[in-house]
């Protein structure tokens, strides 16, 4: 039953307060995967991903990771394998754009080390990749939410993961910038490593994901490739709206069209 | 540069500097001003048994607030945390005017800080009970307000209370906080607590480097958060509650020290700790020599003067963080 080489939930259930927020819900991303979990406000899509993390416990069902149970992992080992960017992007304290990024090599430091040439290179890299250069020295509080936003993205790739779960990465970013996080994280899945994100861009996700997962009131109502799951009846079960599926100029695009009365 | 981990690199350079300079120039000061008593004999007793524990004290002192303030700061996101705000020093106290009202410390001469241990430690237990292994910071806040609040109120009684004038003075002098007199006993009690309690505090730094993008991201980062409130809350209680029980409230120092050091060390809360430790210990030692020089008859207490020196300190980083990041 259980995958080897992949991050699993086997029908978990999460109840909150008194609120059972997701329900048996069973989702899994292997190595090569870009996957988007769409759903409307209150759906589950963030309790998902912070029980993949392991942020959360399940009341029942279980997450393994690569055949292991992720309960049982040393919190080390499970920062090394999985990077978690929450939807919150405060930062507590006015530390340049750099140390935030810097913050992500905490899991493969140990206690006293200095930062080593592979931290460097690794912060460097993923500052590149999100272009935050031009701002890695300036405080975060004093940086636009969009920038922030990148910052934040740029410390989940430090961490050098196998597995990036992203909590509505691109809210916030201008069409610019989503495309190319969108892109990149594409390009980090075919590098072999695993992305999850939690997205309301939907011509996005057609355009980009390997697969969609969708989820409803806390279930999942459909799993598949992006064009097999973001159809009209399912996205009108799911939001409740009309929606126009179609492609322009060769890219795909889900437009909004009107509540379904 | 590492924005984690222990780098000696200019601020802990700088602030263990003053702090060593702070502790010489402790040594050498007395009630006439600069120097020793004339008689070679009288010079070295007055250097063994008063000069000596008072500088270990202050220095010990100093330490303990300016890294717990640092420490609680980072823990608690909130640049407004202090060691006090626990209610540790409020427990430490009411357990030591306890023992002034009692008439327990005229009697004993160590009756009086193991009584401020006492009281640290029954507040600690209150707090941990009130708040939990687990939980908000908002929880812990919560419980420190009513901790201190019971504390503070407790001690009023018993100055309310005070069976003549003499105890109530005795209780408002203590109160105000003082190296007045303590003797080598003051630091056998209190350094090991104190150095227990710092080394747990200064384990902290990557945890709170990590807290600065809030609890979930810490938690994947690989941060125990339990085991970190512990380490917070035990560290503090063992070095602010020691600290209080031989010194009394000494304020100001754990809330300004981080303040106006954290911008020399980039914000980060890791790179605060040794700062603040020894920034710490540089503020109280200094303190304690100019109020030396400026009242010999020591009528001027410690804790007044911290707040004096500390209050200005204060206000110019309010001003200057206004100007930097507009009002």
């Amino acid at each position: 039953m259980t995958a080897v080489n992949a991050l699993s939930a086997e029908t978990v259930s999460v109840t909150l307060g008194d609120r059972q927020v997701i329900d048996r819900i069973s989702a899994s991303i292997a190595p090569g995967e870009f996957v988007t979990v769409v759903g409307a406000n209150g759906a589950g899509k963030s309790t998902l991903l912070k029980t993949l993390a392991g942020l959360i416990k399940p009341q029942s069902g279980r997450v393994t990771i690569d055949g292991a149970l992720l309960s049982d992992l040393p919190a080390r080992d499970v920062a090394r394998a999985i990077a978690y960017l929450p939807q919150d992007r405060t930062v507590h304290w006015p530390m340049t754009a750099e140390r935030v990024v810097a913050l992500g090599r905490l899991p493969h430091r140990s206690f006293a080390a200095a930062e080593t040439a592979s931290d460097r290179d690794s912060i460097e890299t993923a500052m590149t990749r999100m272009d935050v250069m031009p701002f890695a020295q300036r405080p975060i509080v004093a940086l636009s939410g969009g920038e922030r936003a990148r910052v934040l993205v740029a410390r989940a790739l430090a961490q050098q993961a196998r597995y990036l779960i992203a909590d509505e990465p691109t809210a916030g970013l201008d069409p610019a910038h989503a495309l190319h996080l969108f892109a990149e994280f594409a390009r980090i899945a075919r590098d072999g490593n695993a992305v999850i994100t939690a997205s309301h861009d939907l011509s996005m996700g057609l355009r980009y994901a390997t697969r969609v997962i969708l989820l409803s009131r806390g279930a999942c109502i459909a799993d598949g490739p992006a064009s097999a799951v973001l159809k009209n009846d399912l996205l009108a079960q799911a939001f409740g709206i009309e929606t126009i599926v179609t492609t322009i100029g060769g890219i795909p695009v889900v437009v909004p069209a009107s509540p379904l009365t | 540069m590492t924005p984690s981990g222990f780098a000696f690199d200019r601020p802990v350079l700088v602030t263990a500097a003053l702090a060593l300079c702070a502790f010489v120039m402790s040594l050498w000061v007395g009630p006439d001003g600069w120097g020793f008593p004339q008689n070679p004999a009288a010079a070295e007793i007055v250097f063994r048994e008063i000069r000596v524990p008072r500088a270990i004290l202050g220095f010990l002192i100093g330490a303990a607030l300016g890294l717990s303030g640092a420490v609680l700061q980072g823990y608690l996101r909130n640049p407004l945390a202090e060691p006090g705000l626990l209610g540790i020093s409020g427990g430490a106290s009411l357990g030591a005017v306890t023992a002034i009202h009692s008439g327990l410390a005229g009697k004993v001469a160590m009756a009086l800080p193991v009584a401020g241990l006492a009281g640290a430690a029954l507040a600690t237990v209150a707090i941990i009970a009130l708040a939990g292994a687990t939980g908000s910071t908002t929880t812990l806040i919560l419980a420190g307000v009513a901790v201190s609040s019971i504390a503070g109120a407790l001690t009023s009684l018993a100055l309310n209370l005070s069976p003549n004038p003499f105890a109530s003075t005795e209780i408002m002098f203590w109160l105000m906080g003082s190296l007045t007199d303590r003797s080598l006993v003051h630091v056998w009690l209190a350094s090991p607590l104190i150095l227990i309690g710092c080394a747990m505090l200064l384990t902290t730094g990557r945890d709170l480097d990590a807290l600065s993008l809030g609890e979930d991201a810490a938690k994947n980062l690989g941060v125990d958060l339990t085991g970190l409130r512990f380490k917070v809350i035990a560290g503090s209680a063992l070095a602010v509650g020691a600290a209080t029980s031989v010194a009394g409230a000494i304020s100001f120092i754990g809330l300004i020290v981080p303040h106006v050091l954290r911008p020399f060390v980039g914000h980060s809360p890791a790179r605060l700790l040794l700062p603040c430790l020894f920034g710490g210990a540089a503020m109280v030692l200094f303190s304690d020599v100019v109020l030396r020089l400026l009242s010999p008859q020591g009528d001027l207490r410690l804790g007044v003067l911290s707040a004096l020196i500390g209050a200005p300190f204060f206000l110019w980083r309010v001003l200057s963080s206004r100007r930097e990041m507009g009002p």
